[in-house]
């Protein structure tokens, strides 16, 4: 079967993902780019009808999008100091972590770890059964006797708390490398 | 004041991060045009997703702690069986080891109603996916595989030290040197074995299958029926043909649209009546369903939203 659809499909719906990706932060340049590699891959890869197809070049724009950004952010981190932390070689992403970055793992672990532990339990095995398990929220809704609605409030719970609790660190971090030789202040 | 509308935006943003993991197209559209509004909501969910995307190398590791004694919500609680209990209890005595995950190197294959394609994960290890089937596969291990649902036939190279490990939903089927056909619907599991030998679940739960055998798992409480399947049944819609032997019209009409690519129901008051015989798919597409109907004993109507099997005799001309 041909997947002629999906791509004639993606040459009309190129200007609103274009204006999603810009919306979403990108460059105008590497939105371009970010639409000419999804063009590339709809052409060689033999995708079959799929279901909700803008959904799906919407989402598909979505992770190369991030996938740019991450690219992206890679080659900054390299030219700051976030270079030793990441293996220091460069050009070379090393595969291995430092002791460092374990480090920072090991700190984040623990954040998470106590941020799942202080939801309800409900909502933490709701979150377990959507992120960790990938079930659809109708089929959670249905396993805990509960409507849609209410399975999207729980998780909305957990996100809230994760989402805070990231920002927070992010911000420790900053202050922490600003005052050199100060690692521990805020480890458990 | 500021933080107050802050605070909106964030729990706009994350609705909308929670929708869209399955968002249809008309949930895309409609995050497209909220983000367009204000830059303020793209701030917000940037934020929203890059905290999700950072905890996804970190998740393998969290023990969910579940409560000793459930009885807290007693009469909400509707686990079923002890399927979800197990894999938690599992999880809890998991050790909190610590690495980064590697880059993720899983990949997904979907092949649509009436289409088929063939996987090949190693010489002789080869994975043949029905129509309406998505799979996940991983580039780094070619032992593992996924069958998120549809119908796929597999033909497993065996080797005793890393077996092939295929899931199905919570559930996993390990081979021991085999050609088997898996089915995953609704829920519903079904396995069947031409060759060689499988094992459904292992550990305590595991149930042993072998060559001329089928087992169908309803999930929850209900045990693993297994009952005895004619080798050369098994698989049989890769080279056309559809074997049954008391198989319900539901199911066959289930297999009839995977094959050919249109929407296929059989209707309530004759579903779970039984067939016996074998349907050689003659290429014609949706034109041979209307001649299956004698044979099927049921005449078969074609409808705006696909076709349907109803009894015999019924149907308006």
């Amino acid at each position: 079967m041909s997947d002629g659809g999906l791509v004639s499909l993606f040459g009309e719906l190129r200007p609103a993902l274009l204006r999603y990706l810009l919306s979403r932060g990108a460059l105008a340049d590497e939105a371009e780019d970010i639409l000419q590699d999804i063009h590339m891959k709809l052409i060689a890869d033999h995708i079959g009808p799929v279901s909700q197809a803008r959904a799906y070049l919407y989402s598909m724009s979505n992770n190369h999008f991030l996938m740019h950004r991450r690219t992206a952010g890679r080659r900054v981190r390299r030219e700051e100091d976030w270079a030793g932390i990441n293996g220091g070689r460069d050009g070379e992403v090393d595969e291995r972590p430092s002791v460092e970055t374990e480090l920072i793992a090991r700190e984040q672990l623990a954040i998470l770890q106590r941020v799942l532990d202080d939801l309800p339990e409900r909502s933490r095995i709701i979150f377990r059964r959507f992120r960790i398990d990938g079930e659809p929220q109708r089929r959670i809704a249905e396993e805990q006797g509960i409507s849609v609605s209410a399975v999207e409030k729980h998780l909305a719970r957990a996100y809230e708390a994760i989402t805070s609790a990231r920002l927070r660190w992010d911000e420790d971090r900053l202050d922490r490398r600003h005052l050199t030789g100060e690692r521990n202040r805020h480890a458990t | 004041m500021r933080h107050e509308v802050q605070d909106n935006i964030r729990a706009r943003a994350i609705e909308w991060h929670i929708r869209l993991r399955d968002g249809d197209d008309a949930t895309w559209e409609a995050f497209a045009a909220w983000l367009a509004e204000d830059p303020r909501h793209a701030e917000a969910y940037d934020a929203v997703e890059a905290a999700d995307q950072a905890i996804a190398p970190l998740l393998p590791h969290v023990v969910i702690r579940e409560a000793a004694n459930d009885h807290d919500e007693p009469a909400q609680r509707r686990w079923r069986g002890g399927l979800f209990g197990g894999a938690i209890a599992a999880s809890v005595a998991v050790a909190v080891l610590l690495f980064l995950s590697p880059a993720p190197s899983r990949y997904d294959v979907v092949t649509a109603s009436g289409e088929r394609r063939v996987v090949a994960l190693d010489a002789a290890t080869e994975v043949t996916l029905n129509g309406a089937t998505r799979m996940t596969f991983d580039r780094k291990d070619p032992r593992f595989a996924s069958l998120a649902s549809g119908e796929a036939l597999f033909r497993v190279r065996h080797d005793q030290r890393n077996p092939f490990r295929l899931e199905v939903g919570a559930n996993v089927v390990e081979d021991a040197g085999t050609v088997f056909n898996v089915v995953h619907e609704q829920g519903e599991v079904r396995v069947a074995v031409a060759e060689g030998r499988i094992v459904y679940n292992p550990g305590s739960r595991a149930v042993s299958l072998d060559a001329g055998q089928s087992l169908v798992d309803r999930g929850g409480t209900a045990s693993v029926k297994v009952t005895d399947v004619p080798i050369t049944a098994v698989g049989s819609w890769k080279t056309g043909s559809l074997v049954y032997a008391g198989a319900p019209l539901s199911r066959v009409a289930e297999e009839l649209s995977r094959a050919i690519g249109v929407p296929v129901a059989a209707a309530p008051s004759i579903a779970g009546q039984p067939f016996f015989g074998t349907i050689i798919l003659d290429g014609s597409g949706a034109g041979q369903l209307r001649r299956l109907g004698p044979a099927l004993n049921v005449s078969v109507e074609e409808r705006p939203d696909g076709w349907i099997m109803r009894p015999a005799g019924s149907a308006a001309p």
